[in-house]
């Protein structure tokens, strides 16, 4: 029974309609037509590092200006990225949840709608790191006076690379099984060491404030 | 369609942020003004309480510095709090060595601040009668005159001494009836009280010089964002105020 369920469990996120392709590989054992080609990861893993790398050099050759837009109603403007940085943050956990439903990992609990919940999620983590990190490349730069400051900065830059390798092997088709879930919890570690390294540092050092 | 909507998010994201860069890019002032070449940098002497901290928290946005707002100048009907952070007369304008020096001036009293928005700043108060300009500082004394539309003397600090040559500060779209919008903007009390001061000029060109005070030791200031009179040193906020003679 167990053995059943690991091998049902492990190989195919809940799809809704699972194209064929996929559930030859439910049964474990590699497709009958041998040495099929699986899909190249080198595209994605390349512009991920691209856009990494290039984040980071912008961050640090752009002179920061120190202003950036802001939105209206908040005290500063780190303000409001800190509070930005805590929606992505948590819709990074809706993710994780989210993700673990799909995959089966949450015991028997695995709605028809965790596939939906997490695209959607995702989609709204990800628009609301986008203004805060248009700031902090614009406004502050990639930065290196401390540990938290060069661990936020690499992070962060590396964030938006892994987010984008994860969106370019998305549609990719008859991935091995480990691959979305090992580029996901990438994405998701990063976003989660950003918000510690920035909203939860401000939120411990000059206390909650909007 | 399915595989698209990955790309389709990253697309998004991609547009969002070239559009926030673009507005930023125009809310933001033009880089600041290099720091200054050459010349000796006098001793950075540790700002004494000289300078003239206003508490209103109102106050109107320094326009000069917001080339992309398009909002008229300060109306006349502005809120009375106002007026308490309006100037009569700035006058921005350079010593021998290639620091900025900014005099600001209201109700007879007037505020200077000089930096050269590396290392040597210095703040300094007094008064202007009869086109006379005398100021005090720590360890240093400026004296000079106003003729038509330029102000000169020169500036003792110590041993040494510089010329100076300023011309009138404001802008045409920030002249209200009122006065101008100030040009020297220091760190708030609560910020010095944290042990970090910062003082900035901003320049008729809309670019700002200033120096913020770090762990006692200057070095050049990012320039304010003018939505907040704020900017961020090392990941800390510092906020700033204008400054205004006779407010103390």
């Amino acid at each position: 029974m167990s053995q059943h369920r690991q091998s049902n469990v492990r190989t195919v996120p809940r799809r809704p309609p699972a194209p064929t392709v996929e559930v030859m590989r439910d049964f474990g054992a590699p497709p009958p037509s041998a040495p099929r080609q699986r899909p190249s990861l080198l595209v994605p893993l390349a512009v991920g590092a691209g856009v990494a790398v290039a984040l980071g050099v912008y961050g640090r050759t752009h002179t920061p200006t120190g202003i950036a837009v802001n939105l209206a109603g908040f005290s500063s403007p780190l303000t409001v990225k800190v509070w930005l940085g805590t929606g992505a943050a948590f819709f990074a956990v809706v993710q994780l949840l989210s993700a673990l439903a799909m995959w089966g990992r949450l015991g028997g609990f695995s709605p028809s709608w965790a596939g939906s919940a997490h695209r959607w999620s995702g989609r709204i983590a990800f628009l609301l790191t986008v203004p805060v990190a248009v700031h902090c490349l614009y406004a502050l730069g990639f930065a290196d006076y401390d540990t938290r400051t060069l661990l936020h900065s690499l992070l962060g830059c590396f964030f938006f690379g892994a987010f984008a390798t994860k969106m370019l092997t998305l549609p990719k088709r008859g991935l091995a099984g480990w691959v979305l879930p090992v580029i996901g919890g990438f994405v998701f570690i990063a976003l989660i060491g950003v918000f510690l390294t920035s909203s939860v540092w401000y939120f411990t050092t000059f206390g909650i404030q909007f | 369609m399915k595989r698209l909507t990955p790309l389709l998010t990253l697309l998004s994201g991609a547009v969002t942020a070239a559009v926030l860069f673009t507005m930023s890019a125009q809310a933001s002032p033009p880089a600041t003004q290099p720091a200054a070449e050459n010349g000796p940098p006098a001793a950075a002497p540790a700002p004494s309480a000289d300078a003239e901290v206003p508490v209103d928290e109102e106050q109107p946005d320094p326009a000069a510095t917001r080339p992309a707002v398009t909002s008229p100048p300060i109306e006349p009907d502005t809120p009375p709090a106002a007026e308490a952070e309006v100037v009569e007369q700035n006058w921005i304008g350079e010593l021998e060595n290639g620091a900025s020096i900014a005099i600001t001036i209201k109700g007879g009293k007037a505020e200077a601040y000089v930096c050269d928005g590396r290392s040597m700043e210095l703040w300094l108060s007094g008064t202007v009668a009869n086109g006379k300009i005398e100021l005090t500082g720590n360890d240093a004394r400026l004296s000079g005159v106003i003729r038509g539309d330029s102000a000169t003397g020169e500036m003792v600090v110590g041993v040494r001494r510089w010329k100076f040559t300023a011309r009138p500060g404001e802008d045409a779209a920030v002249k209200s009836g009122t006065g101008t919008a100030p040009a020297i903007y220091r760190a708030t009390d609560e910020v010095r009280k944290a042990g970090i001061d910062g003082g900035w000029i901003m320049l008729p060109d809309g670019t700002q010089i200033g120096i913020v005070t770090w762990n006692g030791k200057p070095i050049p200031a990012p320039p304010l964002d003018p939505a907040f009179n704020s900017t961020i040193v090392n990941g800390v906020t510092i906020t700033a105020e204008p400054v205004v003679p006779g407010a103390r």
